[in-house]
């Protein structure tokens, strides 16, 4: 076990396929047409001196270290600069080269500390390799002369550290804010001598618009961006690849340790889904693995307002288990539930929902995905036949227009956001439907070519009238519909969106979308030719949310997005492993693989593989638990890796809820705000510290590697085998493999996946079977799953939750770069920084009617709640929208949101609450009760545990 | 409100409506009702399909859409 290198090939791969030979150092190689002379070199196992040059940025030419000689062309060109041609003779070694490069290293290490014995980069700096490299044995050059060994470092961000002095100016910090983030916070500001990286205009780190994603210093040759924690402990001895925790986005890292200590996280290169990328979060907060609020040790008790008791793994897991039989043999077998985790892994996802299934005997198992992308489920399933997103995340590298709606990539899910960014430099067009000016409306070098702020609420009507410009301008791919897709319900359809009343001017009215904007970006999107949707939970969280689901899928179907690399429906999945956790058969009404559970065929699989008979009726789901525990029928539930108190809607319905529950069950990382009314407490283990896999957005399966060892002893899945067991249900597996390989025996879409094939190849995308042995990247390219694509009539009908004189306001609610869902995580890390607290945004005319200033604590009033906030002014939101963010339980967003939900599916309309804002005083009574309250609740006994 | 619901029965009566407005606009040769049926057949426990046919014959029925008290009548 040690480091993993991976090999810098200096200049990224050519696309061109033609095939070309040259002679490098006397050897045949063939390289594609276009490859660098340095890249070619270095397949050809020849490296060339270089410090500019990496293969995550374009080649730049600036350090004259790769000088070559080529053979009847004049010079020394440049090896990154300079592309392959047919015939080439190429030398990297020559004398002459030699003393070129010692020059030129000589005059790099004239202004350069020389202490690398005490630099936080020795052993790991590529200037102190180019040095052995060349062969520098001295330094002509006087130490005395001008220099910048005096310049002073900026500390200012949490993370890492800027020390200029280090500095060599090759740019490839600057170069990577710009290409892979597509921030370009940072510049090269001065000239010649006095040139200095400068994040924005000589401003510190934290005081530019630098996103502190780690680019900068993943792309540093020299100790000059450098991660604190390398500073503070020194250099990582081995690694692990690994997959985030964090977004949807699945991006793939190498943990670097000492020992079972985390020294950093690097983005890995291979990673398919970041390629190489990351963002705030995954490459810098985890340090809450080790944040001092963890729990270790399991607690009880017996009511809500006692003091918790720390206990054995085994009275805690015995006392749940007679609760739970208890609770049944008075309520029935119906009166206990469970809801898995999108933060676990796919094995502890499966289960639980087996432990509900088959202990429990019902389905009252549910996901998170209740609460976001359930509706995406629903309305893709019935469109194509299956409920997942269609591409890659490589797709959008092809794609032509960018339909971004209901969702802000570049905060909630970054690195595929710097993806996205990066091909609409490259002059892809974008369409941005959003109530709220997101930063891909405008920033720098990007600018929406259609940017409709549509009302909240009115996503069908503004999809629906997109349809009738593409119907009777026909602008309509029939040709593919004809081929792919069920005719009668497209004209039927069709009929029904060229009706004038769907025209963009008959509805501009309600949605608030200019008409003539919105034409523009019809004939944007069905022109393409390769166009793509993205989509997030501004389409999913409203009462209409399915609805909203199969509008954009008869969009896509009808102008022939579909089934192609760089088009096709991408549902911007929300947490890390929610793909999965519903894949795993999450859901009330289906098994693993979306089967439900109504199907013969599939309990008998299930039922000849648990031992046990399985319940044919689908179970309840999260809103209906809370439903039925208010009403006294509903009396225990297993809640792993969720907090619904803060993520779920109408708080105080959550809470009474819970509260009317004879036994809840929190098994988290934290003391969590649902733990407040729980009466045990399982302490649950990190991503760092058990074996298993995640499901990204793009179906993608990625190992999770067990770098250390798990705080509290277990990792979450041999908590809930523990739970079985104690129940009296048998359970014994021995690794997370072998609850992958029972997955893969009784999921025909999941029936090639092992642990064995992913060592092999890296990721797999589902389907991954016989028919594709290696997964699937692009969905339905010759058939939908379903066979014929299903076009349904998408009416337009506005939700109940209504403005009016009481509630003028429509509130939306979203995310921030910085934090992570509810918080739990990122709240215990330095992100806080950038992000201690919501913040109500409020356009400027909003605010003066009502004498907000920026800053002024302001009272958020809805038909369900009250909270209160710090106001934001901006024109970011329209009159008449305001907007908060949902991570701090101080706030409690969710106390002003309504019970509304998505018609299909109960997926909470979180989108469109009707409000009031007015000025305050300081926190809500509520708040300060909530405060006071939650305090009382995680108070832990001092007497010893057993 | 009829003095026989609580807040999940309007709740039943209220997403019964919202599935029936889907289904009424769509192309079926069942027929709307029915599609409503199979959709609260797929989703709903048996102990929410209970309550919601008990309901309907109540004076919250009278809440309901035509198609959703059809449906609660092809529940049986």
């Amino acid at each position: 076990m040690g480091l993993i290198h991976e090999i810098d090939l200096g200049t990224p791969a050519s696309e061109q396929g033609v095939s070309t030979r040259l002679i490098i150092d006397g050897r045949e190689v063939e390289v594609p047409a276009g490859t660098s002379i340095m890249r070619a070199a270095k397949l050809a196992g020849t490296t060339i001196p270089k410090l500019c040059a990496t293969d995550m940025l374009d080649a730049f030419g600036s350090c004259r270290l790769c000088l070559v000689e080529i053979e009847g062309r004049p010079g020394t060109p440049a090896s990154c600069t300079t592309p392959v041609s047919e015939g080439m003779v190429v030398r990297t070694q020559t004398p002459k080269l030699a003393k070129l490069r010692k020059g030129v290293m000589e005059l790099y290490i004239s202004d350069h500390p020389l202490d690398c014995l005490t630099c936080s980069a020795n052993g790991d700096c590529e200037l102190q390799d180019m040095a052995g490299a060349v062969g520098l044995r001295d330094v002509r050059y006087d130490p005395k002369g001008a220099n910048h060994l005096d310049a002073v470092a900026d500390t200012s961000n949490p993370y890492f550290t800027y020390d200029p002095k280090k500095c060599i100016v090759c740019s490839r910090c600057v170069r990577a804010c710009q290409e892979v983030q597509g921030t370009f916070a940072l510049t090269i500001e001065g000239r010649g001598f006095g040139s200095r990286v400068s994040p924005g205009q000589s401003q510190p780190f934290m005081g530019s618009e630098c996103v502190s994603c780690g680019a900068c210093v993943q792309a540093c040759p020299t100790a000059t961006l450098t991660e604190n924690r390398v500073i503070e402990i020194g250099q990582p001895e081995h690694s692990a690849v690994t997959t985030c925790a964090y977004c949807g986005v699945g991006c793939t890292f190498k943990a670097e340790m000492r020992g079972e200590e985390l020294v950093r996280m690097v983005p890995y290169k291979d990673g398919k889904a970041n390629r190489g990328h990351s963002c705030v979060k995954g490459r810098f907060a985890w340090g809450y693995a080790h944040h001092k609020e963890r729990i270790t040790k399991p607690m009880i008790r017996s009511s809500i307002d006692q003091p918790w008791r720390e206990v054995s793994w085994e009275e805690a897991l015995s006392h749940t288990a007679a609760e739970f039989k208890r609770i049944q043999a008075t309520y029935g077998r119906n009166a206990v539930g469970a809801i898995s985790s999108s933060r676990c892994t796919n094995e502890e996802v499966y289960l639980v929902q087996k432990l509900v299934r088959a202990a429990f005997g019902n389905n009252n198992i549910d996901t998170c995905a209740r609460v976001c992308h359930s509706p995406t489920g629903y309305g893709l399933k019935t469109a194509f036949g299956t409920s997942a997103g269609t591409q890659d995340f490589d797709s959008v590298e092809k794609s032509d227009v960018i339909l971004v709606i209901g969702a802000n990539p570049t905060d909630a899910h970054p690195v595929f956001g710097s993806r996205m960014k990066k091909r609409l430099r490259q002059g892809a067009k974008l369409i941005v439907i959003d109530p709220r000016r997101t930063d891909l409306v405008k920033s720098p070098h990007i600018k929406a070519d259609a940017h409709l702020p549509l009302k909240p609420g009115t996503n069908v009507a503004v999809l629906n009238a997109l349809a009738h410009v593409v119907v009777t301008e026909g602008l309509a791919d029939l040709e593919f519909v004809r081929e792919r897709c069920n005719w009668d319900d497209f004209q039927a359809w069709a009929e029904f969106v060229a009706h004038p009343s769907q025209s963009p001017e008959a509805v501009t009215t309600a949605t608030g979308v200019d008409p003539d904007a919105l034409r523009h970006a019809a004939r944007l999107y069905a022109q393409g030719p390769n166009s793509a949707i993205y989509y997030g939970l501004g389409v999913t969280e409203h009462s209409q949310g399915s609805t909203t689901v199969m509008a954009i899928a008869n969009l896509a179907m009808a102008t022939g997005n579909l089934g192609r690399p760089g088009v096709g429906v991408n549902p911007l999945r929300g947490q890390n492993n929610v793909q999965g956790a519903c894949d795993m058969g999450s859901f009330p009404h289906e098994m693993s693989g979306y089967r439900h559970v109504s199907d013969a065929a599939t309990r008998a699989t299930f039922a000849a593989l648990w031992g046990v008979e399985l319940d044919a009726e689908p179970g309840l789901r999260i809103p209906n638990m809370l439903d039925e525990a208010v009403s006294g029928r509903f009396k225990a539930l297993y809640v792993q890796g969720e907090d619904i108190l803060q993520s779920d809607p109408n708080t105080r319905h959550v809470a009474a809820g819970l509260e009317a529950m004879e036994c809840v069950v929190v098994q988290d990382l934290f003391l969590n705000e649902t733990a407040n009314y729980a009466h045990v407490f399982l302490p649950g283990s990190t991503f760092l510290e058990k074996d298993g896999t995640f499901t990204n957005a793009e179906r993608r399966i990625q190992r999770v590697r067990k770098v250390m060892s798990p705080l509290n002893g277990y990792a979450d899945w041999e908590v809930t085998q523990k739970l079985a067991q104690a129940l009296g249900y048998p359970m014994a597996y021995t690794h997370p493999s072998e609850i992958m390989d029972e997955v893969a025996a009784t999921t025909p879409t999941f029936a090639g996946v092992s642990y064995d094939l992913l060592e092999r190849v890296g990721s797999v995308q589902w389907p991954c079977n016989a028919a594709a042995p290696e997964g699937t990247p692009t969905m339905h390219m010759e058939r939908f799953v379903r066979d014929q694509g299903k076009f349904m009539i998408t009416e337009y009908v506005a939700t109940e939750e209504r403005v009016g004189p009481r509630f003028p306001l429509l509130l939306t609610t979203g995310r921030i770069l910085s934090q992570y869902n509810v918080g739990a995580q990122t709240r215990r890390t330095e992100n806080v920084q950038w992000h201690d607290q919501d913040l109500l945004e409020i356009h400027p005319h909003d605010a003066e009617e009502r004498g907000v200033r920026d800053g002024d604590w302001v009272k958020l009033i809805s038909r369900a709640g009250e909270t209160a906030l710090r106001a934001k002014i901006t024109d970011r939101v329209a009159p008449g929208v305001v907007y908060t963010t949902f991570h701090n339980p101080e706030t409690q967003a969710n106390v002003v949101t309504t019970d509304y939900s998505d018609w299909a599916t109960n997926c909470p309309e979180y989108k469109v609450t009707a409000v009031q804002v007015g000025r305050g005083n300081g926190p809500a009574e509520w708040q300060v009760a909530y405060s006071d309250q939650a305090k009382r609740s995680r108070r832990i006994a001092t007497e010893a545990a057993e | 409100m009829s003095e026989a619901t609580d807040h999940g029965d309007e709740r039943l009566i209220q997403m019964a409506n919202q599935i029936a407005t889907f289904f009424r606009g769509q192309r079926s040769a069942r027929g709307p009702a029915a599609e409503t049926a199979d959709h609260l057949k797929a989703f709903w426990t048996p102990d929410m399909r209970n309550t919601f046919r008990a309901l309907a014959e109540t004076e919250a029925g009278a809440r309901l859409s035509e198609v959703a008290r059809d449906a609660a009548r092809l529940l049986r």
